[in-house]
């Protein structure tokens, strides 16, 4: 048996119809921890059941925002609860055992949502890099996707430009390049459409000529 | 009824290895409630990720205990290669399984010997660290260290155990284990130890479930929860591993498993040590986590299951690195064992679950 790990996102108001769930099937709650991000406090519940691992996370929680307690379901997440109350500010309510910010002897209040600046500059580096390094495999990636669509277009440009005869050459070098270049398509579509026809009707006429010559055969 | 009188057991105590206060609500002599609080040892490790970059951090991990200090670097190291999908060779692999089973022997004869002290037997204790100090011989002539070793890093191992040593020391823990069947003896069949350990501090298969209960403690009431079973790691290349059950739901059950234990862990090293394939021990990591990648691993460490994730955010630092210690899962167990026993077996049932408040408290 191997252990399968999952992440997925839920919403704050379904975290306790999944408890609920969980404990109803026979999962264990493994632990809950929270993380500190730009938009809030990330929740994250880690449910197990015979080597398959559910963490299920519940993002950007303020700290206005009144997070239900699952210790009615799972009492072993008491100190993890009380942890996240104290340390992360958290305020979960109706924690069946509630020490009220005691668990700790904290010097600071929620220390772990203090972030320093040294390492807020190095994360705003990080991320700024990230995202020249994605935007320049995304250049790369046009320029090779836009140089054969450029020489496509060239190639049919240049065949476009070959069925123009001249004088109405000469009226679209005067016209605006918006008009002159929608001239220039429906010219190139209206040769394309003759040329598929040229090329059906000479098919048409090979086929005719070997069905003639089979029967020219067979008559023989 | 009698008058109810609270009384503070902790946060210094002879019996507890490390700080923790109980308020125990006594009724004649009966403890009808226990409330647990912690936080004596909390030293906010778990922040310091903010200054210590990924590889730097594993130092931090292993000194969060000293006994499970081995445990915690494994744990971590492999969150970590999880998280930058790394590889270790095969023999890193080994040697951290034949390490991590030495931890556990060491651990559970060190737990066994502070049992002992606890219901009075002194001289078995003696014996119990005796043998541990042969253990932490091992460490020292394999990795320079006692308790703390700084063996493991992320990507592999700090150094080699050559073939010669591994053969040396498969022949000293079969020794310790010769020796140590005695203890076992002495554990299972003496009148005044079982006096003092059946019947006490029941918790049923049920409770134990419904709690969250894990590791020995757990065992001990024939929860069936061990990460090896799961085969991550060295672990995988086990012929066959089963875990040390126990329906017993006492102190007693709980002595039993452990010291079933250490014989599991001496015969693990044996096949290891056995099987260890020649070839390198640590692979180069370069980079750092990318932004958004998160891992979650989970160890078998002697006290049970520990749970580790990390967050990366692009740097060589971690966003976020959590790790839960089994301790912390089994307190809601040990409120309920205590309450409705004799204020006398407070010391025992305490014990039993081998408290690990360090880990606990990070």
């Amino acid at each position: 048996m191997t252990r399968s790990i999952s992440f997925t996102d839920i919403a704050l108001d379904k975290l306790v119809p999944l408890a609920q769930e969980k404990h109803d099937g026979g999962w264990r709650c493994i632990q809950m921890h929270c993380v500190t991000t730009d938009n809030g406090i990330d929740l994250t519940y880690t449910f197990d059941q015979d080597g398959v691992m559910e963490n299920y996370r519940v993002r950007g929680v303020q700290e206005s925002v009144d997070v239900p307690s699952l210790q009615p379901f799972f009492i072993s997440l008491f100190p993890f609860e009380n942890e996240a109350n104290e340390l992360f500010g958290v305020n979960i309510v109706n924690m069946k055992i509630d020490f009220g910010g005691h668990l700790y002897a904290l010097a600071q209040s929620k220390p772990m949502t203090i972030i320093s600046p040294a390492q807020k500059a190095a994360k705003d580096k990080a991320a700024k890099i990230a995202r020249a390094k994605a935007a320049k495999a995304a250049k790369a990636n046009i320029s090779a996707d836009g140089g054969k669509q450029a020489s496509s277009a060239r190639s049919s440009q240049d065949s476009a430009n070959a069925a123009i005869p001249a004088d109405l050459q000469e009226k679209l070098n005067h016209m605006s390049p918006e008009k002159a270049q929608k001239v220039r398509d429906a010219i190139a579509k209206r040769t394309e459409k003759q040329d598929q026809h040229s090329s059906a009707s000479s098919s048409l006429q090979k086929s005719t000529n070997e069905s003639s010559k089979s029967t020219t055969k067979e008559g023989k | 009824m009698g008058k109810k009188t609270i009384i503070p057991f902790g946060p210094q105590h002879p019996v507890l290895p490390e700080p923790l206060h109980l308020d125990l609500v006594v009724e004649d002599e009966k403890v009808v409630e226990a409330v647990p609080q912690i936080g004596f040892v909390h030293r906010g490790l778990e922040k310091l990720t903010e200054t210590h970059d990924y590889n730097q951090f594993i130092y931090i991990a292993e000194r969060i205990c000293g006994i499970c200090a081995f445990g915690h670097s494994m744990g971590y190291a492999e969150t970590i290669e999880s998280l930058m999908h790394v590889e270790i060779p095969p023999r890193a692999q080994y040697l951290r399984v034949i390490l991590h089973e030495l931890s556990r022997m060491h651990s559970h004869i060190l737990w066994l010997g502070l049992a002992a002290d606890a219901f009075g037997y002194e001289s078995l204790f003696m014996h119990c660290w005796r043998l541990r100090e042969r253990i932490l011989d091992i460490f020292e002539m394999t990795t320079g260290g006692r308790v703390i070793l700084s063996a493991v890093v992320v990507g592999g191992m700090v150094r080699d155990i050559s073939n010669e040593m591994l053969a040396d020391v498969r022949t000293r823990v079969q020794s310790i284990h010769d020796e140590y069947q005695q203890i076992c003896n002495t554990f299972l069949n003496d009148s005044s130890v079982q006096s003092r350990l059946v019947g006490v501090g029941v918790i049923e298969h049920d409770d134990a479930v419904s709690l969250g209960m894990v590791g020995p403690f757990a065992r001990a009431s024939n929860v069936n929860n061990d990460v090896r079973s799961l085969g991550n790691g060295g672990y995988g290349q086990l012929s066959d591993f089963q875990p040390t059950l126990d329906s017993g739901c006492d102190c007693y059950a709980r002595v039993k498993v452990r010291l079933q234990e250490v014989s599991q862990s001496a015969r693990i090293i044996d096949e290891m040590i056995s099987h260890i394939p020649d070839g390198d021990i640590s692979v180069k990591v370069k980079g750092s986590p990318e932004a958004g990648a998160q891992a979650a691993n989970t160890l078998e460490q002697p006290r049970g299951e520990c749970y580790y994730y990390a967050l990366g955010n692009g740097t060589k630092y971690l966003d976020r690195m959590r790790m839960r210690t089994p301790t912390s899962q089994n307190l809601a167990g040990m409120a309920q064992a205590l309450a409705g026993c004799d204020l006398a077996d407070v010391n025992m049932i305490v014990l039993t679950i081998d408290p690990c408040i360090s880990c606990t408290e990070r």
